[in-house]
């Protein structure tokens, strides 16, 4: 982790205090480097054409456009840039919609100071916390497939990417951090390595991730998930 | 206008005219019948005979007689025999001539010149009527004297009463005479049979129509009808099935019923049924038959007028009524009736007086069958307007019917909308109560320790921090409680290790993690998983406090069966229960109570003991309130 060059972080949040708390301890950091925090998504969509970073964070409740649009759009414009979104305490479930527009992450509101630039970090480097809250709201949704809203979805999907569903091991795994099981013991019970479970954790966000694949598939996501 | 007010104006439309329309067919028919076309040149008519007259039990009179003769105007009530005697002029030529009698009987004998050429019945014999129609004589030219006068003899037996005696005699070309008589039979038998047969098709129809519907009206009608068919039919048939007196007396009774309850049917149609005045018609109708059968059998004609007459002064008081009933303007119907009603009371006081008590001389015929037929098109025309009226009411009560289904399942989706929104209402409101109280119990009592703590002087940072965490924990669990958990228990605690798991890794505590999957709790609600995780999280906070252990061990187990339940088992290898510092023991105590009454509120059994290799064993017990449903997936 610590490479030779500090990872660029950008931030748009319309709230100036938490803003200016993100930047301070953005900027306290010697791995990172704060490049950007705009106050809105117009501000931030102006700057970020010309100025690649490494961590964008972003407020779902912009004033101007919406939060998911946002991730989509930045996404568009630098593939590369891991996309967080930054929310308050207890609103894990509604973050499966942010993963379907493209965030690889999340960071609280009113997480410690420390935790946070942890997090930044850990995301960076390829890391996919997953809480208990979001696997059970990813078994349920990937359980509700075959229902009649996600058909369409499950249709296209089927004949561009056949390997959409979850896989076996990807339940197991779901399931067991659900309930509250750690990597390592996850690992330790299903007689794989933790790289090897990080992996199922990050390909089945991937999969939730339809910013990657064809435009048709991802709208009828949107019509079979979104609700 | 709404559609049955039109549908029942054009049904009223309807019946008139059918009415109009059937009077002046009758009219016709009774013009055609009054104004006979004249005889061609060839055609004579005689209008007088000597008569030789001998009523039974008295002496032979000779005298000249006007024709028509009807012998009842003399002799009202005896029979006896007749005898006519009319010269024909000398016949030209050898061409057949006929004779017309429009009536000649009771039974006859027509000779010309001597020579029987016709008869009709035996005379004397009752059985036979030759009166019942009219009768040609075809008199061949060779038998006819051209030079003298031919001599035509009638001889006639009649019985009392029975209509008698001898019409103007037609004379002239056979072919001719064929021609008139057509005619005559025209206006005399058609009418008689179209009125016989209308009067049975009416009232077999209506006799159907009672039959199904039990309506007195149609009863009394059919019966009506069915009585003046006979009337009507025996003035065509030649050879009655009884002897004379007594099928006079049928006949008699027959017409009185027919009378009686043409009369009863308009009380019945106009919804007017004053007991006295249905008692006045069934006595007279009782009088008028008795009267009737005498008058016939026992040779008392004037009886037969008196009965009649009786029958008309009940038939003046109907019409009076139903004449009120119009001017109260209460049924369309009465007018109608009026109409109908008068005529046939100026027709049957015409043949009361004129051909009954014989002021009208022997030309005048009997009114009363046209009068009574009118009674048919009012019946059809009642039929079809209560046939219209009905269709146009259950039309109207379909209608009424489906708007008043339609205005009720708008009611009940109101009701049921409001009834939605209602719970709706209570269930925010309920959710609201709970989230103010749990702020106020949790997150407000940690902060309120916390500014006590604040304002002491010597406040210990380790401490302070501490307390916030708590304030931080309870508040994150409240929230944490809101989560979609879709009934996992598993989830919940979970989610309780994620958030403590750092907490404790800095504490030096290992975590043993050993969760079954476990069945879907459907009545897992906000406050039973905020109750769980406050019991957990007392039970964590004091192993962290008080245990000084180094691993602690979270199970929840899932036991099937009748008495399914779920267990989650927290035990250390900590210091055990009466172990800990004494000032903790309050502290621990009263840990335990708060423990205790949070898991009686979601129903719950909770177990504090030692743990089987030293420490302590907290053991919570969820019942599957409603009946186990095994998890697919375990």
């Amino acid at each position: 982790m610590p490479d030779a060059a500090p990872i660029t972080v950008a931030l748009v949040e319309d709230d100036a205090s938490i803003r200016d708390r993100f930047a301070r301890v953005i900027s306290s950091d010697p791995t990172l480097h704060f490049a950007f925090g705009a106050a809105n998504a117009t501000d931030l969509f102006a700057w970020f054409v010309d100025n690649p970073v490494d961590v964008l964070l972003v407020d779902l409740g912009l004033p101007d456009v919406p939060g998911l649009e946002v991730i989509r759009r930045c996404r568009g414009i630098q593939p590369t840039c891991a996309v967080m979104v930054i929310t308050m305490f207890g609103d894990e479930a509604n973050m499966l919609r942010a993963f379907e527009a493209g965030a690889g992450g999340y960071l609280l509101k009113d997480g410690t100071e420390r935790d946070l630039a942890a997090h930044v970090l850990s995301l960076h480097a390829g890391g996919s916390p997953m809480s208990p809250i979001i696997a059970r709201q990813l078994l349920v949704r990937w359980q509700a497939g075959p229902l009649p809203a996600a058909a369409p979805a499950r249709r296209s999907a089927a004949a561009s990417a056949p390997a959409d569903a979850l896989s076996r091991r990807e339940s197991e795994v779901l399931d067991l951090i659900a309930r509250g099981f750690t990597y390592p013991e996850i690992a330790q019970q299903l007689a794989l390595s933790v790289t090897t479970v990080q992996t199922h954790v990050r390909n089945i966000y991937g999969k939730l991730d339809v910013h990657s694949k064809t435009e048709a598939v991802y709208e009828a996501r949107q019509l079979g998930l979104l609700r | 206008m709404s559609w049955p007010d039109r549908a029942c104006a054009f049904a009223r439309a309807l019946a008139l005219a059918t009415l109009t329309a059937g009077l002046s067919a009758l009219a016709g028919v009774a013009l055609a019948g009054d104004t006979a076309p004249p005889s061609a040149a060839q055609v004579q008519r005689f209008t007088h005979a000597d008569a030789s007259l001998q009523a039974d039990g008295q002496a032979e009179q000779q005298e000249v007689v006007a024709l028509e003769h009807r012998w009842s105007q003399r002799y009202p009530a005896i029979g006896g025999r007749a005898s006519y005697r009319i010269e024909l002029p000398p016949a030209s030529g050898t061409q057949p001539m006929a004779l017309l009698f429009t009536r000649i009987g009771n039974q006859a004998e027509v000779r010309v010149n001597g020579v029987m050429l016709q008869r009709f019945g035996t005379l004397g014999d009752a059985t036979f009527d030759a009166a019942k129609s009219a009768r040609v004589v075809v008199v061949p030219g060779a038998m006819l004297r051209p030079d003298g006068p031919n001599l035509l003899t009638v001889s006639l037996t009649l019985q009392a009463q029975r209509g008698g005696g001898l019409s103007v005699v037609h004379y002239g070309p056979n072919d001719l005479i064929d021609r008139l008589a057509d005619r005559q039979a025209l206006t005399r038998d058609f009418a008689s049979i179209v009125y016989a047969v209308g009067l049975f098709i009416t009232g077999a129809f209506t006799a159907a129509l009672w039959w199904r519907q039990r309506d007195p009206l149609y009863g009394v009608f059919a019966l009506a009808a069915f009585s003046g068919v006979l009337r009507n039919l025996d003035r065509v048939w030649p050879e009655p099935p009884l002897p004379w007196p007594l099928w006079g007396a049928v006949l008699a009774v027959a017409y009185a019923c027919h009378l009686a309850l043409i009369a009863r049917f308009t009380l019945l149609a106009i919804g007017r049924n004053p007991r006295w005045l249905v008692r006045a018609l069934y006595g007279s109708l009782a009088a008028a038959s008795v009267l009737g059968v005498v008058a016939l059998v026992w040779a008392r004609p004037l009886l037969w007028t008196v009965g009649l007459a009786g029958l008309e002064a009940v038939g003046l008081a109907c019409l009076f009524l139903i004449w009120q009933m119009a001017l109260r303007g209460q049924r369309p119907t009465a007018w109608v009736m009026v109409v109908a009603g008068s005529l046939t009371l100026l027709c049957g006081t015409h043949d009361l007086l004129l051909v009954r008590i014989n002021l009208g001389g022997a030309e005048a015929a009997p009114l009363m069958p046209h009068a009574m037929f009118v009674f048919v098109l009012i019946m059809a025309g009642m039929v079809v307007e209560r046939y219209t009226r009905s269709i146009t009411d259950y039309r109207a009560l379909n209608a009424t019917l489906s708007q008043r289904v339609a205005e009720r399942e708008r009611q009940l989706g109101d009701a049921f909308e409001a009834l939605r929104v209602q719970q709706q209402e209570q269930a925010v409101a309920g959710e609201r109560q709970r989230i103010m109280r749990e702020i106020h119990d949790g997150v407000g009592s940690q902060l309120v320790g916390l500014l006590n703590m604040v304002t002491q002087r010597d406040a210990e940072p380790a401490l302070l921090e501490a307390q916030v965490r708590l304030a931080l924990d309870e508040m994150r669990m409240a929230v944490d409680s809101l989560q979609p958990v879709h009934g996992d228990l598993g989830t919940v605690l979970g989610t309780l290790r994620y958030r403590l798991q750092p907490r404790l890794q800095a504490a030096g505590i290992a975590v043993r993690w050993d969760v079954q999957q476990l069945p879907p709790l459907a009545h897992l609600s906000p406050h039973s998983v905020w109750q769980v995780q406050r019991i957990l999280m007392e039970a964590l906070t004091n192993v962290l406090k008080h245990a000084r252990a180094s691993e602690v061990t979270v199970e929840a187990r899932w036991r099937g069966g009748a008495a399914s339940a779920v267990s989650l088992l927290l035990s250390d290898d900590g210091v055990g229960l009466h172990h800990g510092p004494t000032d903790g023991e309050a502290v621990q105590g009263h840990g335990l109570a708060n423990m205790r009454s949070r898991a009686a509120a979601i129903g719950a059994e909770l177990r504090v003991e030692a743990g089987a290799g030293g420490g302590t064993q907290v053991a919570l017990v969820l019942p599957l309130t409603p009946p186990s449903q095994p998890s697919s997936g375990a």
